[in-house]
């Protein structure tokens, strides 16, 4: 079915009633997710966030297991992820389809159970952009749409005042049969024209961002001079990869003592240093050259070998927070400059 | 020196093998953003650009560069060769730190000084740019001292003022002209800066909150702290090749297992974690912080860092009458001793 959304204050109350609810909420520093809290979601001007929905599935810190030390020996305390549903409201479409690749590592194998759990527990609601939201933006150079339903549960358009909502999950389609939403108190069938609309809108939006480029495309080449001439000002700091919404390598901690304490896992980023070090003391990956490589080959070489789809959904988070201005689409772009000036 | 001469100077000096690199800045991904530019091509040197929109504090680099020398990873002929670095006033303090503490030395510099009247906050400009030029082809943006426009038909025309594109962030420049340069962009600025009993305007402001206040200000701050680590890495007093506060570069090698666990801090982003990489940052900045506000733009999530290193150097000017980098001949403050220091602190 599709919905239409006239009040979406009194929808979002409703979702509140039954979930944590996170929404976009604009700050002096910029927008971020926050808990919805009752207060009116103003979605003018909201291009996307800082900071990637990914920490509420995958997040900055989780406590795997607690231990003691007792007369019996070591015992351990599975830690669980929260039990209660979650709703993720105004996700981008790029951020929705980033999901789509952390379940690829963490589901299709060895299945992680603590965000197998978040997962199953988490319903995206996408909000369809009106085009390109920042100069930054070029999902559609890495095959996706800024309508692009992969990831998301629901999918919201702006269409007049409010939203037309269509179920794309079965989780999606749960969501209205929860106890606040059933019935429709805060929603209405779409007529025909709304829904016209919004297809209306998400077509206009996919045609504003024509792509230069099929990034899929480009062969990188490990012994070229571009990465020692991009790393030169790289700082070595991890914004890139902890603003991505599909960057998920992590570390292990553990706090406390050997008789009482807790794993913790935490991010961790292939742009440290310490990352790649060994045990021995040697780095295989001792400069910035070979660690921005890294990054670039994980996400459009060694991720799409293995899975068939980039691992970099083009929401451009690291070419705009880059400090030094690393832009990775022209990095891409040297590669392709440089392939057809020798053949 | 006008900046064809300057660039003409440096590919000479380039050519001559006078000089190893040359640091100083480039257009970036678009018109409103510029890069570091750091080459030993002379003809790369056609793009060195001297706009205000060049805002970052490229003494970072420096330290990297007198490393590898160091480390013996550059080639012995280019070993001793100094690099070129272009620096606004701040940087020039930066460096007198870094040649106090003798972290780089001098004959391996060559300064090319650049008079600064402010930097451009290139975020801003791009949104006025959008909101009003006629036509928005990036070819005919152009930014400089006096402002913000438009080329039309080969006529600048004004979009904003100055002011209105300014980086706010620096009102509180104490040295608009470099300390010290081996040549300068242009002539220096004219305008007196901020006098140093106002200076931190600021911190007194902020001081006026109660210290519950400033701490739940402080708090929530530090909360939303990711730990990327940008603000120590761009920083140019951050010289530590190892820092006992990050665990993203190789650690000390410390062989007591106590020592080690007592003084790293956790990976966990986390209030206690993250309070304590901030606090411990701001003391190691203590007369060594020079404002250059580089930790703050680099922030991914808008910390106000340079107001926490501000309440700091306001401490160690009110106590010793002093500012970091002011002169690379005086002993940095923290490491020197004077039976006149202030000792209110003490109780009887």
């Amino acid at each position: 079915m599709i919905r239409y959304i006239e009040n979406l204050r009194q929808f979002l109350d409703n979702v509140a009633e039954g979930y944590r609810l996170f929404v976009p909420r604009q700050r002096p520093e910029g927008w971020f997710f926050e808990p919805y809290g009752g207060a009116e979601v103003e979605l003018e001007g909201y291009p996307n966030t800082v900071a990637s929905p990914k920490e509420y599935l995958f997040p900055q810190n989780e406590t795997l297991y607690r231990y003691e030390a007792g007369e019996e020996g070591l015992k351990y305390d599975n830690e669980t992820a929260e039990q209660t549903g979650q709703v993720i409201f105004g996700a981008r479409a790029c951020d929705c389809a980033a999901l789509t690749r952390l379940d690829k590592v963490f589901l299709e194998d060895d299945k992680d159970p603590y965000y197998a759990r978040r997962r199953e527990n988490t319903v995206m609601i996408g909000l369809v952009c009106p085009g390109a939201v920042a100069p930054s933006c070029f999902c559609t150079e890495v095959g996706l749409s800024p309508a692009g339903v992969a990831g998301m549960d629901l999918r919201a358009t702006e269409v007049g005042e409010g939203l037309v909502i269509e179920e794309i999950s079965d989780r999606g389609a749960a969501l209205f049969g929860s106890p606040a939403l059933k019935g429709g108190k805060s929603w209405r069938e779409a007529s025909a024209e709304e829904a016209a609309e919004a297809k209306r809108l998400q077509e206009a939006a996919e045609r504003d961002m024509a792509p230069a480029r099929d990034l899929a495309e480009i062969e990188l080449e490990f012994d070229s001079p571009i990465w020692a001439r991009e790393s030169e000002r790289c700082i070595g700091c991890g914004i890139c990869a902890f603003l991505c919404p599909t960057c998920h390598c992590f570390t292990i901690e553990h706090s406390g003592s050997k008789k009482k304490g807790k794993a913790i896992r935490t991010w961790d980023t292939c742009q440290f240093q310490a990352y790649s070090l060994e045990a021995s003391g040697f780095n295989p990956r001792p400069d910035r050259e070979q660690r921005l490589k890294q990054r670039l080959y994980h996400k459009f070489k060694y991720f799409s070998d293995r899975y068939g789809m980039l691992l970099c959904i083009g929401c451009g988070r690291c070419v705009s927070a880059c400090p030094v201005n690393i832009d990775i689409r022209e990095i891409l772009a040297s590669f392709e400059r440089e392939k057809s000036v020798t053949s | 020196m006008q900046t064809d001469e300057i660039k003409k100077l440096l590919a000479d000096k380039l050519s001559k093998g006078e000089l190893r690199a040359v640091i100083g800045y480039r257009r970036g991904t678009n018109p409103f953003f510029r890069r570091p530019l750091i080459t030993s091509s002379a003809e790369e040197l056609g793009e060195l650009d001297f706009s205000p929109l060049g805002v970052e504090n490229l003494c970072t680099y420096i330290t990297d560069t007198v490393r590898k020398r160091r480390a013996g990873r550059r080639d012995p002929e280019e070993q001793y060769k100094p690099t070129a670095v272009v620096v606004r006033g701040c940087h020039s303090r930066a460096l007198n730190v870094l040649l106090q503490e003798k972290v780089i030395p001098r004959e391996e510099l060559f300064v090319v000084g650049l008079p600064c009247r402010g930097v451009v906050d290139p975020h801003k400009a791009q949104a006025l740019w959008h909101a009003r030029a006629e036509n928005r082809d990036p070819r005919n943006v152009v930014i400089d001292d006096e402002g913000l426009f438009e080329l039309r038909n080969g006529q600048k025309v004004r979009l904003a003022e100055f002011e209105e594109i300014a980086d706010e962030r620096h009102g509180h420049c104490r040295t608009p002209n470099p300390l010290f340069y081996d040549v300068l962009v242009g002539e220096p600025v004219a305008e007196e800066p901020v006098a140093a009993e106002q200076q931190f305007s600021d911190v007194e402001e902020f001081l006026q909150k109660s210290p519950q206040q400033r701490w739940s200000f402080w708090s929530e701050q530090f909360s939303r702290c990711i730990r990327c680590y940008a603000c120590k890495n761009i920083c140019p007093a951050c010289s530590c090749q190892e820092c006992s506060l990050a665990k993203d570069t190789e650690q000390p090698l410390v062989a007591d297992a106590k020592v080690r666990k007592t003084f790293w801090l956790g990976k966990q982003q986390d209030p206690a974690n993250n309070a304590a990489y901030h606090i411990n940052r701001a003391l190691h900045l203590a007369g060594r912080c020079v404002s250059c506000g580089e930790c703050e733009r680099a922030c991914p999530v808008g910390i106000p860092l340079l107001l926490l290193y501000r309440s700091v150097a306001k401490q160690v000017f009110d106590n010793y009458d002093y500012e970091a980098g002011m002169d690379a001949e005086v002993e940095p403050i923290m490491t020197r001793f004077s039976a006149e220091d202030s000792e209110d602190f003490m109780e009887e």
